[in-house]
């Protein structure tokens, strides 16, 4: 409208008529398209008849100027179309107050523009055919308008029958098939519910009276069909658990199914019983109904519950053990109880859980255990108890005593051990045994004591005649040698002889007063001498006493002075000699060493003898034990006395087969502890 | 001449003690009943007695009470002759003067007798 004033007023008066008419056809155009366009974006023009009348508008004006070859000036566009536009848009009495309108606003405007006097006639006879051509235009094109739109409905119509009319005969052809279908369906439905290996129900929906029920339901629970029939699930009392009912039928009534729930059931007797309940909601026969089915899982229900509470029972079992239960995969701890936990020093079993057991199994034990592993197998395995030594956490070893089996541990072959501390039973039994040998040792002693003190009275009284009258023999032939000068040479061989057995029974009596001694601890008195001499002196002895292939290596070198006993270590070492001679009864060399050593000195007795067993090795110094046929079992009992009585230590070294190397060192500040005995 | 009063029930150190003491030259007597040894103590007069401390019939303690009592030869050095290894103390405990083991050195027992007399100084019978 503001575009058509425009030129009404511009163009108009300056480029003629025609000009105006070109250039409000070309507006017209625009304003079509523009029309069009947003037809096309809902929302701007909302009634689709108010734009097709709006084109219609700008057809009806085009044609208007083609029909009249233009006008005189824009005003006449303007009234002559405006009521036409009205027309069409409003109704009859619109156009008519808009033709008034625009006649009036035509004649007022030659009047301003100073005209109207000049055509007064003609302009008021195109104020009336303005008045008149609005209406008229209107109720023509009006008319033609409605009529066409009638006759385009009217078609549609006609071909919408038409459609409705092949959808109700394609909907006939469908509904047959689906009833063939539903008989179909219904067929299998009942073959399904009577051939289920389910025990299966058809509820009606609303009220819940059983309409059927299959054979295995009515096995199941014990009713006949004629007790079912007709009667709620409530009146026979099926359900246990009314809370569960209620939480199945919610469901039921939510989604519509309900699928493999844990249920009890009461049967007909009473009993209850476990069921996996299913049930969905169906039209069955045009009804809508409930079809549940019931699977019997009591006696999987009773397994399960009876594993449940078995597995509960030996849980418990094996937690509150006192005794220590370990289960063993592979090597590792899996499984540790508190006793065990304990044992091994931890607080708590997750400390040593998947640690390797060898960790704690004593070294020396490893090679036992890993036997014992390899004997047990799922078919066969040890059953007795191995005694082991364990190394805890803190480093502390415990005995203990074990007993094991296979089992399977979390689908893995596993071994289940039970062990037991034996530590304290260890100690006490040892304590006991050190007990007894200390007890046997001392009633041992005892009596040895008392036949000692009874035999060296009796030898010692022969003895000192004996002594005596080679004493006097001596003496005599001494005399008589002096006397007869001839016999000389033989009394003095007669007086060596006499020497000789002086020096024996001098021995005899040495040998029971260190018997009498040991058996009662004696101390003699002490002095000051080299080992080397002692050593020598025993050589010496020994030299003279011993028969056999027995050939001697000797080395002594010049010790220290210490303070000792100089008859008692001449005893230890001829002790030492002799034990070194016996050792090799096929004969060898001994080599005797003495020596200086870090604060006193040593002395080295070595044989090529047979070397000690290792059961021997254990009780070597053991008063009275012997290997030897004639053994007294003192020789190093008594050395091993003698030594520590001067602070020192006697140790060995063997090696079965190829000989023994004894060792006694003596340190030289003994004479600070005997206080002065010298 | 030094008189030395050996006592024991065994003729095999009797005879061999005698003689090795007669070869010191000390005038030896013997007895080898215990019952005898207080008379022939008195009757002899030894200078010094050898005593065995175990003879049948012998309550060594009282023995030596006997003789230590008695005023005439209480005073009398009393060797004990043991071939006991335990006697060492007990010869001390029983008021004896010295003790000698059996067997024994000849020389020991007579530097032991010679100490004996000589510390007794001028007895009676010297």
């Amino acid at each position: 409208v503001l575009a058509t004033l425009l030129y009404v007023f511009v163009l108009g008066r300056t480029q003629g008529v025609a000009w105006a008419a070109e250039a409000i056809l070309a507006i017209a155009w625009l304003y079509s398209v523009a029309i069009y366009i947003l037809r096309e974006h809902p929302g701007s023009v909302r009634d689709p008849a108010r734009y097709l009348v709006t084109v219609a508008d700008g057809a009806l004006l085009m044609a208007w100027i083609a029909a009249t070859g233009g006008f005189e000036s824009p005003f006449h566009v303007f009234m002559y179309g405006m009521p036409v536009a009205v027309a069409f848009e409003h109704g009859h009495r619109q156009a008519v107050v808009a033709s008034a309108a625009c006649a009036a606003a035509y004649l007022s405007l030659l009047a301003l523009l100073g005209q109207l006097t000049d055509n007064a006639p003609e302009a008021v006879i195109r104020a009336g055919c303005v008045l008149l051509i609005g209406p008229l235009g209107a109720m023509v094109t009006r008319e033609a308008w409605e009529q066409g739109k009638a006759k385009v409905e009217l078609r549609a119509r006609a071909t919408a029958t038409e459609d409705a009319k092949k959808q109700v005969e394609q909907s006939l052809a469908r509904l047959e098939q689906a009833q063939a279908t539903l008989q179909e369906s219904e067929e299998r439905f009942r073959k399904i519910f009577h051939a289920n290996l389910d025990a299966v129900a058809l509820n009606a929906h609303r009220e819940g009276w059983l309409l059927d029920v299959n054979d295995e339901f009515l096995q199941l629970t014990g009713f006949s069909r004629g007790d079912v029939l007709g009667r709620t699930a409530d009146e026979l009392n099926l359900w246990v658990d009314q809370g569960e009912r209620k939480a199945v039928l919610a469901e039921l009534q939510e989604h519509g199914i309900i699928r493999n729930r844990e249920c009890r059931f009461r049967m007909k007797d009473g009993t209850v019983r476990w069921a996996l309940f299913s049930a969905a909601v169906a039209e069955v026969g045009g009804r809508r109904c409930v079809v549940s089915f019931l699977r019997d899982i009591t006696e999987r229900e009773q397994a399960a519950q009876a594993l449940r509470e078995s597995e509960e029972r030996y849980r418990r079992l094996v937690e509150l053990s006192p005794d220590p239960i370990v289960v063993q995969v592979e090597e590792r701890f899996a499984y540790v109880n508190a006793a065990a936990a304990t044992l091994l020093g931890a607080k708590d079993p997750r400390e040593v859980t998947g640690r390797s057991i060898f960790d704690f199994i004593h070294p020396d034990d490893h090679g036992a255990v890993r036997e014992r592993i390899r004997q047990t197998t799922p078919e066969r395995w040890p059953r007795d108890l191995i005694e082991e030594k364990m190394v805890r956490l803190d480093g502390q070893v415990v005995d203990i005593e074990v007993a094991g089996m296979p089992i399977t541990y979390l689908g893995r072959p596993a071994l289940q051990l039970v062990a037991r501390d034996i530590t304290e039973r260890r100690r006490a039994e040892r304590e006991l045994e050190e007990s007894r040998r200390a007890v046997a040792m001392a009633e041992k002693l005892s009596a040895l004591g008392t036949l000692v003190s009874g035999v060296a009275h009796e030898i010692r009284t022969p003895s000192t005649y004996v002594t005596n009258n080679l004493f006097l023999l001596r003496h005599r032939l001494e005399l008589a040698a002096q006397e007869h000068p001839a016999l000389h040479d033989l009394f003095q061989e007669v007086v060596g002889y006499c020497g000789d057995a002086l020096e024996g029974t001098e021995r005899i009596n040495r040998l029971v007063q260190d018997l009498r001694r040991f058996t009662r601890g004696e101390v003699r008195r002490r002095v000051a001498a080299s080992l080397h001499e002692v050593a020598q002196v025993a050589l010496d002895l020994f030299r003279a006493t011993r028969r056999g292939h027995i050939e001697l290596a000797v080395d002594l070198r010049e010790t220290v002075r210490i303070v000792l006993d100089r008859g008692e270590m001449e005893q230890v070492v001829l002790n030492l000699l002799t034990n070194a001679a016996d050792a090799m009864p096929n004969g060898g060399t001994i080599r005797a060493a003495t020596r200086s050593a870090a604060g006193g000195a040593e002395i080295e007795v070595d044989d090529e003898g047979t070397g000690i067993p290792p059961q021997v090795e254990a009780r070597l110094f053991d008063p009275f034990f012997t290997t030897k046929a004639d053994g007294t079992g003192l020789g190093l009992s008594i050395a091993r006395r003698i030594v520590d009585s001067h602070g020192g230590t006697i140790r060995h070294c063997t090696q079965p087969g190829s000989g023994t190397r004894f060792t006694v060192y003596l340190p030289s500040d003994a004479s600070e502890r005997t206080g002065g005995d010298v | 001449v030094i008189k030395v009063l050996i006592a024991d029930d065994e003729p095999g150190v009797l005879s061999s003690t005698s003689a090795v003491l007669k070869l010191f030259g000390y005038a030896v007597s013997t007895v080898s009943d215990a019952r005898e040894i207080i008379g022939i103590l008195r009757v002899e007069r030894p200078d010094v007695l050898l005593q065995d401390v175990r003879m049948p019939g012998l309550d060594l303690a009282a023995h030596l009470k006997a003789i230590r009592s008695d005023a005439e030869v209480g005073r009398l050095p009393i060797i004990l002759f043991t071939a006991n290894l335990d006697a060492d103390d007990v010869g001390q405990r029983l008021g004896a003067d010295g003790v000698i083991g059996k067997p024994f050195d000849p020389n020991q027992l007579r530097d032991l007798i010679a100490r004996l007399v000589g510390a007794r100084g001028s007895g009676p019978n010297t």
